[in-house]
């Protein structure tokens, strides 16, 4: 798994590839790590993610945690298939922000915040 | 022994907070102790053997002469744990049967550094595998009942962690004579995941005795009362509750987040998807869904990492194939269903590693008469 992170003002834009799971948490770790008052915002680009597991959902849930303490909001955006199966599995997709691309994350973000 | 100097062997072990790396670091402090071993209090050192040659002197300005020492670095595992050294010969310099010397004792003392590391480790991980194997053992015997027979309702469980514990649950209740099945997955894996999941089965196993067996009642008691901790942790749970009502000849099923339940009747499976988001995400909701439950339906709990296995090409079991395994074993008996399945996940990874922990719970409604 690689996790590419770009941080913009306020802004978080991270984007996981590969297999998300709990042999990447260390890395996707240093998103949720990043996330202040100055970076309360957070995007994940999923459109790369082969597979997700447990671990990675917690991930999720805990930056979107996160992002709440610091009066933030996180957008997902483009899952792949492979990820909106498993969030639309477990209803998670009703919790998390969607859009359909990164730039479609940053209008929603922008609008919200 | 040579017979022109005083073999000062002395090996200091460095331990990890001391562990010199550097050649530098590794001279100067040789040179500083060969210096409190010399009558003179200085001393000039060569650092041989097989980090390389290096030279150095302690102190920086003597105002007095030197007093030679020859030391070499003894190095086990590719790190450097102690100095032997020579010092302060009794006449003239040191001779190349002196560096030959030093050699063989800094090699003896690495073996003796390193069988020893090598015993420490051996015990260590022996005792962190009986360790697991009795938390593993201790983890089954959480469980109510992993058989139980009701007026209503047969049914079996088993659960295979991935490693020697882990993340996932079941259990079999009985509430005023029916059945409560409960199955769930913490995130994460091994023990970390195992210590939440025995938090989260004696707190399932208490709020039944308090709540009955009402499923969507049920996870919000167990959400609130596990929120905490589940904050605290950073882990997500889910959970499927699924309760015979006998008098009313139903199956109510209540599920935060947890994989889809499988209800067969008749020739059809029907696949009934989570109320709520898994626990440590929101409050769960009140719905429940209800089916009939008439003689001969089967239903199956399963966990993630019964779809989720891969073969060694890397293709998973798939909920597809997990729905057909179960239809066709439907007839036979719970435990021998559980067993069917457990076993096509096995033959359908081959030699591809147990990916995830699989728990499955089946129970079937028995004939009224």
């Amino acid at each position: 798994m690689r996790v590419h992170i770009n941080q913009e003002p306020r802004l978080i834009v991270a984007t996981v590839e590969g297999r998300f799971d709990v042999h990447g948490m260390d890395q996707f770790n240093q998103v949720v790590d990043l996330v202040s008052d100055e970076l309360p915002n957070v995007i994940i680009d999923l459109s790369a993610v082969e597979f997700m597991d447990s671990s990675a959902l917690s991930g999720l849930v805990r930056t979107l945690k996160r992002t709440m303490m610091h009066h933030g909001w996180i957008v997902l955006a483009n899952a792949s298939s492979a990820a909106r199966i498993i969030l639309e599995l477990t209803r998670l997709d009703e919790v998390f922000g969607r859009a359909e691309s990164v730039e479609a994350a940053r209008t929603l973000i922008s609008q919200t915040a | 022994m040579t017979d022109n100097a005083r073999l000062i062997a002395v090996a200091d072990l460095l331990v990890d907070e001391e562990r010199l790396i550097d050649l530098d670091a590794i001279a100067n402090a040789a040179a500083a102790q060969a210096a409190r071993l010399t009558r003179a209090g200085h001393a000039r050192v060569s650092l041989v053997g097989p980090s390389g040659a290096v030279v150095t002197e302690y102190p920086a300005n003597p105002d007095r002469g030197w007093a030679p020492a020859l030391l070499e670095a003894s190095v086990s595992a590719g790190e450097t744990t102690g100095i032997v050294s020579l010092a302060d010969p009794v006449d003239g310099g040191f001779t190349d049967l002196d560096a030959w010397l030093l050699d063989i004792v800094a090699r003896r003392i690495e073996s003796q550094v390193g069988g020893l590391d090598l015993r420490q480790s051996e015990k260590h991980t022996t005792q962190l595998m009986r360790d697991a194997e009795v938390a593993g053992e201790l983890q089954r015997a959480l469980v109510t009942a992993d058989r139980r027979e009701t007026v209503t309702a047969t049914a079996a469980g088993d659960l295979r962690p991935a490693c020697q514990v882990g993340g996932d649950l079941f259990d079999l209740l009985e509430v005023d004579g029916d059945l409560v099945a409960v199955i769930a997955d913490v995130s994460g894996k091994g023990a970390p995941a195992s210590l939440l999941t025995a938090a989260l089965l004696s707190t399932v196993q208490a709020q039944v005795t308090v709540i009955g067996a009402r499923p969507a009642a049920l996870l919000a008691a167990v959400s609130s009362a596990m929120e905490g901790m589940l904050h605290r942790t950073g882990r997500i749970v889910t959970l499927a509750i699924a309760a015979v009502d006998s008098r009313a000849g139903v199956v109510r099923i209540a599920s935060a987040g947890h994989h889809p339940v499988f209800v067969a009747f008749g020739g059809s499976v029907t696949v009934v998807r989570p109320t709520c988001p898994p626990l440590g995400v929101v409050p769960p909701s009140a719905d429940e869904h209800v089916l009939d439950f008439p003689a001969g339906a089967t239903v199956l709990l399963a966990s993630d990492g019964l779809v989720d296995q891969c073969d060694p090409w890397g293709i998973p079991f798939g909920m597809r194939q997990l729905a057909d395994s179960f239809a066709m074993a439907v007839g036979d008996a719970p435990s021998a269903i559980v067993a069917q399945l457990l076993k096509a996940i096995r033959t359908h990874a081959g030699v591809a590693p147990q990916d995830d922990d699989r728990a499955a719970v089946v129970f079937v409604s028995r004939s009224q008469s």
